[in-house]
């Protein structure tokens, strides 16, 4: 009796050593055997090599585009409050005011990050909507200078009981010509082609 | 007589089991899923080698920053996402015996200075001198700890898979 209970208890104490080492490695999917380098296929070193300079600067663009993309949308949002908030003919409301001020501010910002974005040196080629995109800066940007000084004149003017009238007179062209280029340079980003 | 017969036999079977192989051309595309798009980045700039001494290992490999999906700011955040300059190499291992047909392997994937394997179908279709080899690997972005890149704050799809054609000739 005592024999088989110390043959039962080896036997257990074998089991517990072997099988869960033999599930544990069911489990593993199969190694893969690396008698190759890297070395053997006949890189550049200056290709295999870590360059973490480059890294952190892509770290940098990055994050500032990645602010850009988000500040973009949340800038169109409050100029179509905006453009919602203007006025027909007469005075513009403290609504109108505040918001024009804020998507100005906003706008500005946004372009900030871009701009001081790094270059990626070694970037390939651009595509066609980001050329759009990059493209109609140059129409918006003059466009959210002007739109505000013909606001505040034109607020001035009607203030002062004028009829509106130089670039003051032009507010509502402007305004409605920097909403389509900063909706068409915020949609060729959303919409791929 | 005998043994010089044995030792013939050995070292002419040890040599026929030998052979190297080396990547003629060939190219590694990834498909990023989001809601708005579908994007691919291909590399051809694709190097490989494979030994056969018995047992066959193959090693497949291309710098991050050669893949391309034709939009510079897209393929500059992938180096981003994929710690490429950190990690300036994708690199694909297998032990698979090259001949006709198609079947299941383990692919490791070195990929943002993580490795993954997965097991893949792989097909060898014969062609003068070698063959084609064919494979998707369904990799996933968080078996590399690759954070999923998003716009307009949706994220992409976690599984990219990679599609690998290679052409393979016996040197």
């Amino acid at each position: 009796m005592c024999s088989f209970l110390r043959r039962l208890f080896l036997f257990s104490m074998l089991l517990s050593f072997v099988l869960p080492a033999n599930l544990s490695r069911a489990a593993e999917p199969k190694k893969v055997e690396k008698s190759l380098d890297l070395s053997d296929l006949g890189f550049s070193a200056e290709t295999t090599k870590p360059d973490l300079e480059r890294q952190s600067l892509l770290d940098e663009r990055t994050h500032k585009l990645k602010t850009h993309e988000i500040l973009g949308p949340i800038t169109w949002a409050l100029m179509t409050a905006t453009v919602l908030a203007a006025p027909d003919h007469g005075k513009a409301s403290t609504l109108h005011q505040v918001l024009g001020a804020v998507t100005a501010d906003l706008y500005f910002t946004t372009a900030y990050f871009s701009w001081t974005a790094p270059n990626d040196p070694s970037a390939g080629a651009t595509k066609t909507n980001l050329k759009i995109h990059k493209a109609l800066q140059w129409v918006t940007l003059p466009l959210m200078v002007l739109t505000p000084i013909a606001g505040i004149m034109a607020q001035n003017q009607y203030n002062s009981g004028q009829r509106t009238h130089g670039l003051a007179k032009q507010k509502s062209s402007l305004a409605t010509a920097l909403y389509l280029t900063y909706s068409a340079s915020f949609a060729v980003m959303v919409f791929d082609f | 007589m005998i043994q010089l017969s044995i030792l013939f036999f050995v070292l002419f079977a040890a040599n026929a089991e030998a052979s190297t192989w080396k990547l003629s051309s060939g190219s590694l595309e990834y498909t990023l899923k989001h809601m708005l798009h579908t994007v691919s980045g291909k590399s051809t700039e694709v190097k490989g080698i494979g030994k056969c001494d018995p047992k066959c290992s193959f090693l497949v490999a291309a710098p991050v920053k050669s893949f391309g999906s034709d939009n510079s700011n897209r393929d500059s955040n992938m180096q981003v996402y994929t710690k490429a300059a950190a990690n300036p190499m994708v690199e694909l291992r297998t032990n698979i015996d090259p001949s006709a047909g198609t079947k299941n392997a383990e692919i490791e994937i070195k990929l943002a200075g993580k490795s993954h394997s997965y097991n893949v179908p792989i097909s060898f279709t014969p062609e003068s001198g070698g063959f084609l080899v064919h494979a998707i690997v369904p990799m996933n972005l968080s078996d590399f700890d690759i954070e999923r890149p998003a716009l307009l704050g949706v994220a992409c799809e976690n599984a990219v898979p990679v599609t690998a054609d290679l052409h393979i000739q016996s040197k």
